[in-house]
This record gives C-alpha cells, structure tokens and sequence, in this order.
C-alpha cells in the first residue's frame, strides 16, 4: 500500500522483513524536498469513512517510532561517549572525587559514562549536603551515605543561610525517584521513609543510614557537621553518632 | 679505574640520551635525566636496559603521542631541576595546564600511562576545576559529549539551589516559626529568674525527688540545646499521659518534658542544684543561641498574660478561697497536660509573679 518512492538502494532492504521494507520506505519520505506529511494525512483522514481510527493510529505509531528513535539515538551516543572520552575510568572517578558534592550531580546528569563514574564510592568521601533552603531530604542523604559505603569521611548536612554558593548555575529541580530505587534498603511500606521522601525536610532518622550496613558507613566516618536540622532529637543523634567511632570532628549548630 | 670499567661494560647508563618511541611510531631522542622523572621509562631503562640506541627504542603506551611526549618533556625538564622553590613550580604548574580541554584530558590519559602522578594529579584537579560549577548541559558543550540519558535517569540528587520565591518564602516561614519557639523558651527561661523562693527544707527536697524516681514528670533538666528542642518535638508528640498526679514544686515554665530517664537523672542532679541555690537559674546554654526578644511577640505574649489574669481573677474568686483554706501546704506544679498549657506556660510564669496565689490554685485545680 505504500509507495515506494524509488527503489532502494540499499542492498540490505532483501534481508528485512515486510515490516523493516515499510518502515525503510516510510523513512526514505523524509528525503523528498516536497514532503509535507500533514496535507497527506489530511487527505488520507478524508478519503476513508469517517469513523476510522486513523488519529489514534497515527499517534500511536508516531509515539512508537519516536520512542524507538530515541533509544537508539541514545545508544549512539553512549558509543561515541565511550570512544570520545579519553579518560580511562579510574582517572574519571579520581578527578570527580575533587569534585564538591553539587558538581559530582551535575556532572552525573551529564551522560552515561558519567553517571556510572560518578557512583563510585571514592567520589562520595566528602559529602557536603548543605543548602540554602531546606531541599535535601533523608532518601538523598541515604543514597549519597550508600553510595560512600567504606569510603565516606566527612558529612555535612543541613540549612546553612550563606552556603555554597556556585553562582553561575541555573536552577535544577530536585527530585529524587531514580534514587530511590537504587535505595534497597528503604522498605516501601515503611512510613517514615516514605514521609522522607515527600517532603524536602529532614526529619530525625536522616543519619539512621550511617548505621545501616552493619555500620560500614559510619565507621571510618572523621568529620560531621550538622546544621539546623530541627527535627533531629537526641535519640536519633546518639544512636547516629555510636556508628561513628573514629569521629574527629563535630560540629552541631541550631538543635 | 672503575668508572672506565663501567663505560666498558655498559656504555648505555655513561650514555645522557634514551630513544623514545611514541604512538606513531616515531622515535626521539632525549635527555636521560629528564626522561628518567617518569616512572615508567626508568623503569624500562633499569630493568630491562632498554632505549640505549633507535633499535631498541622505549616503546611508550598508546596514549602518548608526540605532542603529548613534548608537553610532559617540557613537565619533567622544569620539575626535575632541583634548584627551584614552591613557589615557582606552583606557578609553573599553573600555567601548564592553561591549555583547551582537549589536550588537557589527553595529557591526563599520557600522564597516566607513564605513571607520572604529580602530574595526573595536578591535571585531574584542573579537570575537575573545569568540571566544578558548570551545569550538565555546559559539562556536556566542554568536552562534546552527547546527551544519552533518559529523562529518570536525570533525575538524580541534585539540590535545588534556586531563587525561587516560594522557596524563599518557605525559608522565612520556616526561620520565623523557629525563631517563635526560641523566644518561647527564652521568656521562660528568663521567668526562672523571678521564681518565688523554695519553701521547703532540702531534706523534703531529696525525699521527694528519691520518691519520685519512677515517675519522670516534672523535673527540670540541665540546660541543653539538644534538650531543649527535643522538648519542643516531645510537647508536640506527647498528649495527655503526661498528666502528673504529683505534688510537685513548680520551677520553670519549660522543665517538665522530659520523659527519657537519662533527662530524669540529669534533671534530678540539676533539680537539688536549683534547689539549693534557691532562685538562681542554671545558666541557660539556650541563651547563647537565642537572638534577642522580638518585640513583637513579647508585646503579644504580654497582652496575652494580661488577659489571662484577668480572666483567672474574675472566675475564680471563690474556687481561690476554698483551695486556699485546704491546699496550704500542697504547693502544685504547672505541668504539662496538653497543648493549652504549654502554649501558654511562659504566661503562666509571668502570671505569677502578678497573681501567685491565683495560679496555684488554679492548678490545684486541675
């Protein structure tokens, strides 16, 4: 039913099948200088009885074809990432561990390579969690304490008015979802996880992940600064800070 | 003698040159002193006596192209001269790596390959200062690097670091509430002081404190930020069960919360401390971290008190008389039995300073 504009080129086309063969052609519209594929469906919606379904049809298989493109032009860009990148991955992680902790996010929104790079636990050793406006709740703190494991030396964590200012960055919305399944040890039914998740506040059981692990985190832990957390009560913080034994330095403002 | 003898038997260690083979197969010849800063090419040099003439020239990892081979050269020749200060090879190292990103990840990648680490470090940290501060669709124009990421996957933590003016009105609505429940608790810290005097011997004071060490109701507390502001979580937390049944001396508006033993046993020691220092308050750590009275909410909380003793005087007259006549030695406690009182504890200290007898027996009361 398809025209073929010309016959294809392409000496592949005889191993596709019937569906591949339309497809190709289809895709070789877009080579036609005269293409205005809207006209052309208009008339087609006229010629048929009016009851057809060609809108819906037609939206279903242009999202198909889109999400197909997509992926594949992801892909592609993984592979060229892989190629052009000329770090092996044990300098990427070296230099993102001299990064600050709003950086390394950053740059694991980059791309892929990046993103898997950035998961490292070397690059979660300093993690510095402070904010403005209190925006960073407990399923982040947990993420980052997971992702540090072992390596995790000093944490920072609260609203401190005046802190880090990286003044030329546009505004990013943070959410949280993707992290969240990474997170295996949050139960889903568990409420006060959940409540963590929603809100952007942190509530007292925000240091609990640094005695998950059998306490791996917490361990080797020197640093802890700790800044208007205002729902932390003194339960969750001793039992927070009998996680951390080699704890060096501490530093609790705004209790 | 030995020294010729050396030449003799290995003329290539007299020799100040090593061959170097780079990526495209090209070879070159350099100093050996400079060369032998790198790792890697000592390493060749030493145990496998190798790069003595072009044949067996050192062959360097793919990485390392000739342009590459000349900017670490020019690295090992600055660094390797003894002589310098900090100073200067910081500078040095400074303006080495101003070069295009480009070149610069390359010569991390060579300098990596040849295990030269001050300078895989010093080129990492440039990277990273690069990398710092720029927002993913920047990082991605700096080193051409195509967007492959699905919209979840972006979805990582990142902090919101915007100006957002609902943020900033949450912000003040947030600081504002905190600043209401300090000033709460400053003001009762700051009745302490006006206190009626302990009438009751210590003796009494420790019996009853010794007697009471199953119920935790109403003791004061050593000063403690953390305390404090458990306290305000606690108040809300708490409902009723917090009633107390006890006789218990009324010390401070904001004591009685406590309900943790470890607050019990502190409360207690600090408790026979008020005790015996009569009306002197313990010094209110609180009071450090507290800003000034706002105005404003004093004017209010004035208002308030004033309006409560009113209210107190004029509905109880009679019910005062009665408790008077049968509650003389009973002294009772402001405690804590729901939000009403707690919310209006720092009035009930100011209150009595106006209208002792008033509150006391209201209390009785209840």
């Amino acid at each position: 039913m398809a025209k073929r504009p010309c016959p294809s080129q392409n000496p592949r086309v005889d191993n596709l099948n019937d569906v591949e063969r339309l497809l190709d052609a289809f895709l070789s519209l877009s080579d036609l200088p005269s293409l205005s594929l809207d006209l052309s469906f208009e008339r087609l919606l006229h010629s048929l009885p009016p009851d057809s379904d060609l809108i819906d049809r037609a939206l279903k298989m242009g999202s198909l074809l889109l999400d197909a493109a997509k992926h594949s032009s992801r892909k592609r860009a993984s592979n060229h990432n892989s190629l052009a990148w000329p770090l092996p991955p044990d300098l990427t992680i070296k230099v993102f561990s001299m990064l600050d902790t709003q950086s390394l996010c950053y740059a694991s929104a980059t791309c892929s390579l990046f993103s898997k790079c950035a998961k490292d636990p070397l690059c979660y050793a300093n993690l510095d969690l402070t904010t403005l406006v209190p925006k960073v709740n407990n399923a982040v703190v947990a993420t980052m304490i997971q992702r540090a494991g072992k390596a995790l030396r000093s944490l920072k964590l609260g609203v401190v008015p005046g802190a880090t200012t990286l003044g030329s960055c546009p505004p990013f919305v943070c959410t949280i979802r993707h992290s969240i399944v990474e997170v295996s040890n949050f139960s889903w039914n568990d409420k006060r996880s959940r409540q963590g998740r929603e809100s952007s506040i942190l509530t007292r059981c925000c240091l609990s992940p640094l005695s998950g692990d059998g306490g791996a985190p917490g361990a080797l832990l020197r640093k802890l600064h700790l800044y208007n957390i205002e729902r932390m009560d003194n339960a969750s913080l001793s039992v927070a800070l009998s996680a951390c034994p080699s704890l060096l330095d501490l530093e609790i403002v705004g209790l | 003698m030995s020294e010729i003898d050396m030449a003799v038997i290995k003329p290539e260690m007299m020799k100040p040159y090593v061959w170097l083979q780079t990526s495209d197969d090209s070879i070159q010849q350099v100093e050996q002193e400079i060369a032998m800063f790198c790792p890697l090419i000592c390493q060749e040099i030493i145990q496998k006596g190798m790069g003595s003439s072009k044949n067996c020239a050192i062959c360097l990892p793919q990485q390392v192209s000739p342009a590459m081979l000349s900017l670490i050269l020019d690295y090992c020749r600055f660094h390797q001269v003894p002589g310098r200060s900090n100073k200067e090879r910081k500078s040095y190292d400074e303006k080495f790596v101003r070069i295009d990103t480009e070149r610069l990840c390359e010569l991390t990648s060579a300098a990596d390959s040849l295990q030269l680490k001050p300078l895989v470090d010093l080129t990492s940290r440039a990277l990273a200062r690069i990398i710092e501060g720029k927002s993913p669709e920047e990082i991605r124009d700096i080193f051409h690097l195509p967007d492959d990421l699905t919209e979840e996957e972006k979805l990582e933590p990142l902090r919101n670091i915007t100006a957002d003016p609902r943020i900033r009105l949450l912000n003040r609505l947030y600081a504002k509430k905190r600043k209401e429940l300090k000033e709460r608790e400053r003001l009762k810290n700051i009745e302490v002081e006006e206190e009626h005097v302990d009438e009751r011997s210590v003796d009494d004071l420790l019996s009853f404190i010794n007697g009471n060490e199953g119920e935790p109701k109403g003791v004061k507390t050593s000063k403690n930020k953390k305390k404090n502001r458990r306290k305000k979580e606690q108040q809300k937390n708490s409902s009723s069960k917090e009633t107390s049944e006890l006789d218990k001396k009324e010390v401070n508006g904001h004591d009685i919360r406590h309900q943790s033993s470890e607050a019990e046993r502190i409360s207690e020691s600090s408790y026979l401390h008020y005790a015996e220092d009569g009306t002197s308050t313990p010094k209110s750590d609180d009071g450090d971290i507290y800003d000034g009275i706002d105005p404003a909410l004093k004017e209010k909380i004035d208002r308030e008190v004033e309006d409560f003793a009113r209210r107190l005087n004029s509905d109880w007259p009679e019910r005062m008389q009665e408790l008077l006549s049968s509650g003389q030695d009973r002294k009772t406690l402001l405690f804590n039995t729901d939000g009403f009182l707690r919310r209006h504890a720092c009035m009930f200290s100011l209150v009595l300073q106006y209208f002792p007898f008033s509150i006391i027996c209201f209390l009785a009361e209840l």
